[in-house]
């Protein structure tokens, strides 16, 4: 098991870096000149040239990317547009010259809604997708089976924009049962930061909700024939108790490395429903990064978003390995 | 009966609920097992021999399954019908059941030691872990599998050591009934000779009554006191073992037993089944004879295979330096354990696979290369064709016979659509199917018509050498003896030549003109199936020989 945890790390470590090349070199080979944008429309060429050479754009781009890559682990001094040294800890993720600030502190800023927002979607995911895909799976063929796979069916193809503004214009405008969304810090106040996430919390969930259902309630139906429940059956085990070790756990694997992705895809920021309900966290900001050109901002926040898919996705597996020995061997 | 039966079965009748309406499965099914008795629950595929030993019990969805009669153990309660309660209390305590397929039985997820130790502690609650393990460890010791294995995962251990892991998991506590569903059926002869034994040894041990579920003959003769015979859910013949194996009354109990062929029939003759129970011997056949075989047709020299290893692990070698050829218009059976490269040397001699070493020939020239040539291997597959083992998925479930019948015609031949048809026809008449099953798909017949239309599409093109890879071994002993009939007939008519491969020593000695043992992909011995059978030179080849039931 160790050798595999290892071995897992090892591989993250390699798929980090990889992207963090590719992001460096898109930064790159973006068509707009990063120094222009820092410096503001109305630098002469001087000016610009003067910017560049602060912000250390001259220099050859291997030298940059090993700057920006050890700006990561040590943290680095970074020039501002008229030369004042900025200073940036590590984890440095550069400086957005559009928002005067590090990237990773304009990251920070907003990561907190993100989480919120992630948190409580995956708790709807989990709880309305393995509920009903578990349903579903006891009662296969029935009614309740029926129900249930339309519903998956109808989340599985409905747009969050369109089910957002749906329920945003029946439960807050026409009836009032929910407040219009809205971000308040957790430590601030629990149960208005809950209320005010409601909404995108099940707008998030539903949506994504439908392939976990779908998922449980093939793996369920797959594992409940393998002969070791009936084995367990045998044995003199409840039927639940059967089910709950025996059949949990062989249907367990592939929904939990569905999770660690939708996790990892979560926290790297909901750009839709963060918009949809005003919401000002991490998809946000690279959003309007992009629109803005604030490379550094771009750069960051792709990274995030794949520094959390790539963690996740080795903690899932890491589960899954010890769920299932024979894994750890492959 | 004076001694009041351990396990008491009266009227039983199940049906089961399928979209298509109820479905009777066993049909008043009536016997007992006294305490210390073997009884072998004998009969085909549907028979409805697994049935009853999942009703004894219970564990039917009731959902989806009617029982009625009447099951009790000893003088217990009324078990159906009973509550779940009662059920589970019984179950693993008081009847416990040995499964086919152990590496399905067990639960991957678990250390053996822990599933062991859990049956244990599921009716002895108050016994705490480390007495449950100890008690786990000791059952481990008893069917000869080392306690200091117990936290090794299932795919950790050999079939055979699984299969002791399921017999030590039923017995942990001294349950009144065993129930054993075909508990070494997915096993090589060897290990099912030793894991028989072994439960044998148990249950005289312990004066379990024991109920063995299996369609083999070999095996209740070797275990049971009496024996009952099933047919479609229903109970033909019952009777101590010895006078149903040598005189049984009913002509389908005899075919049963007399359709596998053993050490002793003589070879090459007919072997009597369900519709024909005593076959008279061809008129035209020389029995026991071959016609002498004139010249080589395919040949391997020193051949060697290995498979590339996974990461770091050294590669696997399958076959290692083996010689032997097949002569034109001769039988060459192939004979060994699962792992000794039987099926690899099939796959080089149909040139599906490469070589790592060594001289494939055919017809003397070299076709070592057709694995990765593809016109040569086109060429090579109009000369070598594969009867392959599993009747289910050989065959495309989305195609016809027709179409399954008529593309190596289409490959190799430049007949029009009207004469492939016609040679199509011919071909299943040989096999002894009809024009009329030309429209239809592989889900309407049985496994034995199945594996007729797979020789009727290996002969399609009038190969030179058919290689025919366990060909009955997936079949019920009365269809495997119709199959293996049809192949001697069609040998015979066609002068076919044929490698044969099979693990059951008792059909290659049947079929088979020279035979050649492997073990662990080395040739152990070859030669003519007499000196083979009659006075093996090779210490291997006498113990698979004693294991044969």
């Amino acid at each position: 098991m160790t050798r595999y945890l290892l071995k897992r790390v090892a591989q993250a470590a390699a798929v980090l870096l990889a992207i963090t090349a590719l992001a460096f070199a898109l930064f790159y080979a973006a068509p707009s000149d990063p120094a222009l944008i820092a410096c503001g429309p109305r630098c002469d060429t001087a000016q610009v040239e003067a910017v560049r050479a602060s912000m250390g754009l001259d220099r050859p781009l291997l030298a940059q990317f090993l700057d920006y890559a050890g700006g990561i682990v040590t943290g680095r001094t970074i020039a501002d547009v008229d030369g004042t040294p900025i200073p940036c800890p590590a984890p440095c993720l550069g400086y957005s010259y559009t928002l005067h600030q590090p990237v990773l502190a304009a990251i920070a800023d907003r990561l907190p809604v993100t989480v919120s927002l992630a948190a409580g979607a995956l708790t709807v995911i989990v709880v309305l997708g393995v509920g009903s895909g578990l349903a579903a799976a006891l009662r296969r063929g029935r009614p309740t089976d029926r129900l249930l796979s339309g519903f998956s069916l109808l989340g599985a193809s409905v747009q969050i924009y369109f089910l957002g503004y749906v329920l945003q214009f029946l439960l807050v405008y026409t009836t009032g049962l929910v407040p219009l969304p809205r971000y308040v810090p957790f430590a601030a106040h629990p149960a208005q930061w809950a209320l005010g996430l409601l909404l995108p919390w099940l707008v998030l969930g539903f949506v994504n909700a439908a392939v976990f259902a779908r998922l449980t309630r093939s793996q369920l139906l797959e594992t409940m024939h393998h002969g070791y429940v009936r084995t367990a059956r045998a044995k003199g085990l409840g039927t639940l108790r059967a089910h709950l070790k025996y059949t949990a756990r062989g249907a367990a694997g592939p929904l939990v490395q569905l999770l660690g992705l939708e996790v990892g895809a979560l926290l790297g920021g909901a750009f839709i429903t963060e918009t949809v309900f005003g919401l000002g966290g991490v998809g946000k900001l690279a959003v309007d990064a992009v629109n803005g050109n604030d490379l550094p901002t771009v750069v960051g926040t792709v990274l995030l978003a794949a520094f959390f898919v790539v963690v996740f996705v080795a903690v899932a597996d890491v589960v899954v390995a010890w769920l299932d020995p024979r894994v750890r061997l492959a | 009966m004076s001694r009041p039966s351990a396990l008491r079965v009266r009227d039983l009748t199940v049906t089961f609920g399928t979209a298509r309406g109820p479905v009777p499965a066993v049909r008043d099914i009536s016997f007992d097992v006294a305490p210390g008795e073997v009884l072998g629950l004998v009969g085909e595929s549907g028979s409805g021999k697994s049935t009853i030993g999942l009703a004894a019990l219970g564990l039917h969805d009731p959902a989806r399954t009617h029982i009625e009669g009447s099951i009790r153990l000893g003088g217990g309660p009324e078990l159906v019908g009973a509550p779940e309660s009662v059920l589970k209390r019984v179950r693993g305590a008081r009847a416990a059941m040995v499964f086919q397929d152990a590496l399905d039985a067990l639960s991957p997820y678990h250390t053996i030691g822990a599933q062991i130790a859990e049956a244990y502690r599921v009716h002895h609650p108050k016994a705490g872990r480390r007495v449950a393990r100890q008690r786990a460890a000791a059952m481990l010791e008893r069917v000869g599998i080392p306690a200091a294995r117990a936290s090794d995962h299932p795919h950790h251990l050999s079939g055979g050591m699984r299969q002791r892991v399921v017999i030590a998991m039923a017995l942990v506590n001294d349950p009144d009934v065993l129930i054993a569903d075909e508990p070494t059926t997915a096993l090589d002869a060897r290990v099912q000779r030793q894991v028989l034994d072994l439960i044998r040894e148990l249950q005289t041990e312990t004066g379990t009554a024991m109920l063995l579920i299996t369609h083999d003959v070999g095996v209740v003769a070797a275990t049971c006191h009496r024996m009952l015979v099933l047919r479609a859910g229903e109970a033909l013949e019952e009777g101590p073992t010895t006078r149903l194996l040598t005189s049984a009354a009913h002509s389908y109990t005899r075919a049963l037993v007399q359709a596998a062929p053993t050490l002793r029939t003589p070879p090459r003759s007919r072997l009597p089944t369900v519709e024909d129970p005593e076959p008279k011997p061809r008129a035209t056949a020389r029995p026991g004879t071959a016609p002498a075989p004139t010249g080589v047709l395919a040949e391997l020299r020193d051949l060697r295979v290995e498979y590339p290893g996974r990461r770091r692990f050294r590669p696997h070698t399958a076959v290692d330096g083996v010689s032997l050829h097949v002569s034109r218009g001769e039988t060459l059976g192939l004979v060994g354990e699962s792992g000794s490269g039987k099926s690899t040397i099939a796959r080089v001699l149909a040139g599906l696979r490469r070589p790592t070493g060594g001289e494939v020939r055919f017809d003397g020239r070299d076709i070592s290369g057709a694995a990765t040539n593809a016109r040569l291997r086109r060429e090579l597959s109009r000369d070598v064709q594969l009867v392959f083992q599993d009747p289910y998925a050989s065959l495309n479930p989305r195609r016809t016979v027709e179409q399954i019948v008529t593309t190596p015609l289409r490959v190799h031949t430049d007949l029009d659509a009207a004469r492939r048809r016609d040679r199509a026809v011919e071909l299943l008449e040989q096999v002894g199917l009809s024009a009329s099953h030309l429209s239809r798909h592989p889900h309407e017949f049985s496994g034995g018509q199945r594996q007729r239309i797979g020789i009727a599409r290996a002969l399609a093109v009038r190969p030179r050498l058919v290689i025919a890879d366990e060909p009955v071994s997936a079949l019920d002993v009365s269809v495997q003896a119709q199959v293996l009939n049809l192949l001697m007939d069609l040998r015979e008519e066609l002068g076919l030549s044929l490698l044969f491969i099979s693990h059951d020593l008792a059909v290659v000695r049947h079929f088979c003109d020279r035979i050649a043992v492997l073990k662990d992909g080395r040739l152990v011995e070859a030669g003519p199936r007499d000196t083979v059978f009659d006075t093996p030179a090779a210490p291997y080849t006498k113990e698979l020989l004693a294991a044969v039931l």
